[in-house]
């Protein structure tokens, strides 16, 4: 492929990083699964980037492609040893913020979070980025109404896993 | 609050993560993909050589000239449906586009292996009733030659016995094979099927 076209990938994959990463870390509880679905995202972004034709933002298209991936084309691989999990916590957040009644809720929320299933979690991902419900929907290829209801009821289905578990 | 609004907080300001520099970008680019699309797309190539290795190596028994006339009909309508088997295969594999909506693109894979799973139907039916039909001739001919009068029921059932096994066997391969690449997939999709019926209701 053209080495301008890969320069310009790669930075602005450098720059949108963290767009991949918070949704491995939604998909995958431990680093190197992490780094194998990052891994699989980076390189079906880089098949279609020459079909990219800035008609929506870089992350726009980014995110919408790294849903895809996480959900309908990455084989989760059977591992042998079990490998370092994430660590759900407060550590980037300044000392005088830090809360650990507030980091254990966390805890408990980006567990239940891991508990829905792939489709459900590409709603939370979107909830969480405040995409309105009319690209939600686009995203996911179903009505708005649908997106809608859905939500309600993810936000329900959390609610009670936590009050299951004494959190929030 | 909410117990997503909580996470939303923590959502934002979350930047505990590895940092992946150029460098490590660059390589990535060039690492071979394992997605389930390349795999469907190396299986259904293997299946598609290995039919066509297949009708081609066919062993040709001697007919006498009508039977070789029907057998070259069946030839030329057997090579078009292999061709527009391929034709079809290779127009909705590049329809396959990860920027497409969740659904458009599960359904796109799906179609895209349906046209697989439906070229080795056509294999399997294909070869059993050329294997089935060239067998029983077999056995009914040599019968014949030794001037055997009574109709060698046995044998024929012993071969329709293996030739059971052998494509039951065949069938229970690739449905293991298939099972397991296309799991995760199916059931997203039927996730997604369900949460439009089910909120229609």
């Amino acid at each position: 492929m053209n080495p301008h076209l890969e320069i310009e990938f790669v930075e602005l994959l450098e720059e949108n990083q963290n767009i991949l990463h918070k949704i491995c870390k939604l998909y995958t509880a431990d680093m190197e699964s992490h780094k194998d679905l990052f891994q699989e995202m980076v390189i079906q972004l880089w098949h279609s980037y020459p079909k990219f034709k800035g008609d929506s933002k870089f992350s726009t298209w980014a995110y919408r492609v790294s849903l895809n991936t996480a959900i309908s084309l990455y084989r989760t691989k059977k591992r042998s040893i079990t490998t370092v999990d994430w660590e759900d916590s407060l550590h980037n957040i300044r000392y005088e913020e830090y809360d650990p009644q507030q980091e254990e809720q966390l805890k408990l929320l980006y567990a239940a979070v891991r508990q829905l299933d792939d489709i459900e979690k590409a709603l939370v991902y979107m909830y969480l980025e405040e995409k309105d419900y009319t690209e939600i929907a686009e995203t996911l290829g179903i009505s708005e109404g649908n997106a809608r209801v859905k939500m309600n009821r993810i936000k329900t289905k959390i609610r009670n896993m936590l009050h299951e578990k004494g959190g929030v | 609050m909410d117990g997503l609004d909580l996470l939303k907080q923590h959502w934002d300001k979350d930047q505990n993560f590895p940092k992946i520099d150029k460098e490590e970008i660059r390589r990535m680019l060039h690492k071979s993909s394992s997605s389930i699309v390349k795999w469907i797309f190396i299986i259904s190539i293997i299946e598609l050589i290995l039919g066509t290795l297949f009708s081609l190596s066919m062993p040709r028994a001697p007919f006498n000239e009508t039977e070789t006339i029907v057998l070259n009909i069946v030839s030329v309508m057997f090579y078009l449906v292999i061709l527009y088997f391929i034709t079809r295969f290779f127009t909705l594999y590049r329809k396959i586009k990860v920027n497409d909506s969740v659904k458009q693109l599960m359904e796109n894979i799906i179609r895209t292996r349906r046209v697989g799973q439906s070229y080795i139907k056509f294999n399997i039916i294909i070869f059993t009733l050329a294997f089935m039909s060239g067998g029983i001739y077999g056995i009914l001919e040599s019968a014949n030659k030794d001037g055997d009068p009574v109709l060698p029921t046995f044998a024929i059932a012993v071969f329709l016995c293996i030739t059971a096994l052998f494509v039951a066997l065949l069938i229970f391969f690739y449905r293991l094979i298939y099972g397991r690449l296309l799991r995760k997939l199916k059931k997203n999709y039927e996730e997604l099927i369900e949460l439009e019926d089910g909120i229609k209701e």
